[in-house]
């Protein structure tokens, strides 16, 4: 086994240097999403991160505790209706409806969930499979003033516009064209940062070790003291209450919501969106809901002539396509695209852990390829595979086609990396300087150190020009 | 003058079906005491655990430990009076490192809650950090640091059944239960297994009940020895004696 590109030390220096970078890449990201895209893309873009916390709340239940729970498009209707009707009946403002959405989604967690949790495996997903099934319907019931709150079957639209107010104009992409939709994105954004932040604190403590320690084995978790009933409720309501949240944002996004919006087909594209992304994990959930979003987006664009058969991604073929996909993608990544990332984030780096006394579990230098190593020539390769990726991909984005298309977009990516080639080259020089390192890797290391430099250099100029162009 | 019994095992019969697993059997612990529980394959040692550990609801009789009612308990709440035991065929939780498996021993000794925790307060972040601690002292205490972030899956197995006594320890239980514990480990290591058992009871005031095959292990640490066959409590004592019974020695030679 050949160790990664980088070692580090769990919070020592290099690891923060590498979290920065990350948090860096992560806010471009954010920060350019709303001003590049066009105005309709910002849209997509939304439906698809408000799928990410629909696909969040499934993953609490399914990934996490191993209950086979498939109805959480109920959840999300519920949480939609309520701040429709809140908004539109009562003249709430979004955010005071926030707390209720959580409280009714809780409630209705802990009312399906104790009577459904009992039963287990295709039982579970049963019961909820009905939930889905049923809930859409029971929109419609003209008893209680049920129908009058929700629109009934002509649905119901929110009259007040979401715009950015004059004090958060200054948000990138919110003002002209984009307007709305790039506000409601920086909504559905810093939602999805706190929701995130605290769902991965409640996953990594004590609350959340019980509710894996379930999943993996009841009888060990019930022998160390974890009540199974009540720990499977609360973490099924908690899931609910994401689940409508989920709801909420859906509504402040599309200002109209429907009994037909929230069918079995939307637990369906949860499912997927959870397999794709990663079952179990919390970044999975994120990447699942932009996957199922935008591949189903691109499939409706694709187009190839087959002699006399045009294959038509918006023809009577589309759900094929889209389901040949899900396909390759179950065979050739069956842990989801957050397995594929980890398995690349594993040549890259391995941060060791700290014992109690602050000391890593193993020593920084036992990782040390020594003479041997080969990490500048891998160094190299990966500053000269940026700027040749991005060369091709350039090149390919001028073919008409759309699949290539989305390859070059891809290609281009490399150049990301440019900064890791930077640190590892830097580091290979350092080692050599101690005399750990043959004076071979000099020349390896120096290119990869220059060229790395220049991908980031192009990086930073591309990002900030793009910025500067469309602020 | 007449002890206590720490744990009181009193008519405990378990049927399945048509199956006698456990026959009328009664035998009694003291503190700090290693008691071993043999017998051959079927015997109904490992049924005995799941009775008191609450997995299994005898269909007669009573377990009480330091006065209390076991059987009047569910499983979850057994650990509260600090009987803990590990799995003849391990109850891990693959999907979490080492060190959480560990951690996750101490839960019901523990309070951090939901919210505490969602919201990382000062109280959740001091008790995770020494639980941390301790969860590291434990698995240093069975030469497991070495193993602490890894994946608690795919580990061997001797390794994996040291983890399942590291989770015990750290919940500073009372009575533990250790099923095969010496399963999987070579000679030597079953030599040195037998004295870190001893070594831990000394240290942490334990009461050990061991269920084991291998006998010199068992025969070397015990203090009392209760003997099954096919659920029926065959013989009961001191090892020396025990050892010796004839009915023990025909069970054994009957069944192998
Ligand atoms: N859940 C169950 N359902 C039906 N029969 C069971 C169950 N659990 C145990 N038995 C039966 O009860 C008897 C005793 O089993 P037990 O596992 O307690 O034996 P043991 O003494 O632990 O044996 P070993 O040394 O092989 O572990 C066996 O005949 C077994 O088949
Ligand atoms: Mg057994």
């Amino acid at each position: 086994m050949s160790t990664p590109l980088v070692v580090v030390a769990k919070d020592s220096a290099e690891h923060k240097k590498w979290k920065y970078a990350q948090w860096l890449y992560l806010a471009g990201f954010l920060l350019l999403t709303p001003l590049v895209l066009e105005p309709f893309e910002i849209g997509k873009m939304n439906r698809a991160l408000v799928l990410s916390v629909a696909i969040l709340a499934v993953n609490l239940v399914v990934g996490f505790n191993g209950m086979l729970a498939l109805g959480h498009s109920a959840f999300m209707g519920i949480g939609a209706f309520v701040t429709a009707s809140m908004v539109q009946d009562e003249n709430w403002d979004y955010w005071q409806v926030i707390p209720i959405v959580l409280i009714v989604g809780f409630i209705m967690g802990v009312i399906i969930g104790l009577p459904a949790l009992r039963v287990k495996g295709l039982y579970l997903a049963l019961v909820t499979i009905a939930q889905a099934a049923v809930f859409p319907t029971l929109v419609n019931i003209d008893e209680l003033g049920i129908a009058a709150r929700t629109g009934g079957p002509n649905g119901k639209g929110v009259s007040e516009e979401v715009i950015a107010p004059d004090f958060l104009q200054w948000l990138p992409g919110v003002t002209g064209a984009r307007g709305g939709s790039a506000y409601r994105y920086w909504i559905i954004v810093v939602m999805i940062g706190i929701t995130l932040m605290l769902v991965t604190n409640y996953l990594r403590s004590r609350p959340g070790r019980a509710v894996l320690a379930i999943r993996d084995n009841e009888a060990g978790a019930a022998v160390y003291g974890v009540n199974l009933p009540v720990v499977k409720t609360m973490n099924f309501a908690i899931s609910a209450s994401i689940g409508s949240l989920a709801g909420l944002m859906w509504c402040l996004d599309k200002g109209f919501v429907a009994g037909q919006d929230f069918t079995f087909l939307l637990a369906i594209d949860l499912i997927i969106g959870l397999v794709l992304g990663g079952v179990g994990t919390i970044q999975g959930s994120i990447v699942g809901g932009l996957f199922v979003v935008w591949v189903n987006d691109l499939t409706k664009r694709i187009s190839i002539p087959l002699g006399l058969y045009t294959l038509n991604g918006d023809g009577p073929l589309a759900k094929a396509i889209f389901g040949l996909i899900l396909i390759l993608f179950t065979f050739f990544a069956p842990g989801g695209i957050v397995s594929l990332a980890r398995m690349v984030q594993a040549k890259l780096i391995r941060v060791v852990p700290l014992a109690p006394s602050g000391e890593p579990i193993q020593p920084i230098e036992s990782f040390d390829p020594g003479m041997e190593s080969t990490r500048a020539d891998a160094a190299m390769k990966l500053s000269i595979a940026g700027p040749v990726c991005l060369a091709i991909g350039w090149l390919a984005m001028n073919i008409n086609s759309l699949i290539v298309g989305v390859f070059a977009f891809g290609f281009r990516m490399i150049i990301l990396f440019a900064p890791v080639a930077v640190l590892v080259a830097t580091n290979e020089l350092k080692a050599h300087a101690e005399g750990k390192r043959p004076d071979s890797i000099k020349g390896p290391a120096n290119t990869a150190r220059l060229l790395g430099l220049l991908g980031t250099a192009f990086v930073i100029v591309y990002a900030a020009q793009r910025f500067i162009l469309n602020y | 003058m007449q002890r206590v019994a720490l744990l009181e095992v009193s008519d405990i019969t378990v049927r399945f079906g048509g199956i006698v697993a456990l026959d009328d059997l009664s035998f009694t612990m003291d503190e700090g005491q290693i008691l071993g529980l043999i017998g051959p394959n079927g015997a109904g040692k490992t049924t005995l655990f799941n009775v008191v550990s609450r997995i299994y609801d005898p269909t007669q009789g009573s377990v009480t430990f330091d006065g209390q009612d076991l059987t009047a308990m569910s499983a979850h709440e057994i650990s509260r009076v600090g009987v803990y035991r590990t799995f003849q065929n391990l109850a891990l939780w693959p999907g979490m490192t080492v060190i959480e498996n560990v951690m996750v021993g101490d839960h019901t000794n523990t309070k951090s809650n939901v919210l505490s925790s969602a919201l990382r307060l000062p109280s959740m972040r001091s008790e995770e950090a020494d639980l941390r601690d301790r969860a590291w002292a434990a698995l240093d205490e069975l030469n497991l640091t070495d193993v602490a972030y890894s994946p608690a899956a795919g580990l061997p197995f001797g390794t994996l059944k040291r983890i399942e006594l590291a989770r015990a320890l750290i919940a500073n239980p009372r009575l533990i239960m250790l099923d095969e514990p010496a399963s999987g480990l070579t000679h030597s290591e079953v030599d040195s297994l037998a004295q870190d058992i001893k070594d831990l009871r000394d240290r942490h005031n334990l009461t050990v009940l061991l269920v084991e095959h291998h006998m010199r292990m068992v025969l070397g640490i015990s203090e009392k020895l209760v003997v099954l066959n096919f659920g029926r409590k065959i013989a009961d004592g001191d090892p020396d004696v025990v050892r010796n019974d004839p009915e023990v020695i025909e069970a054994y030679l009957g069944s192998s």
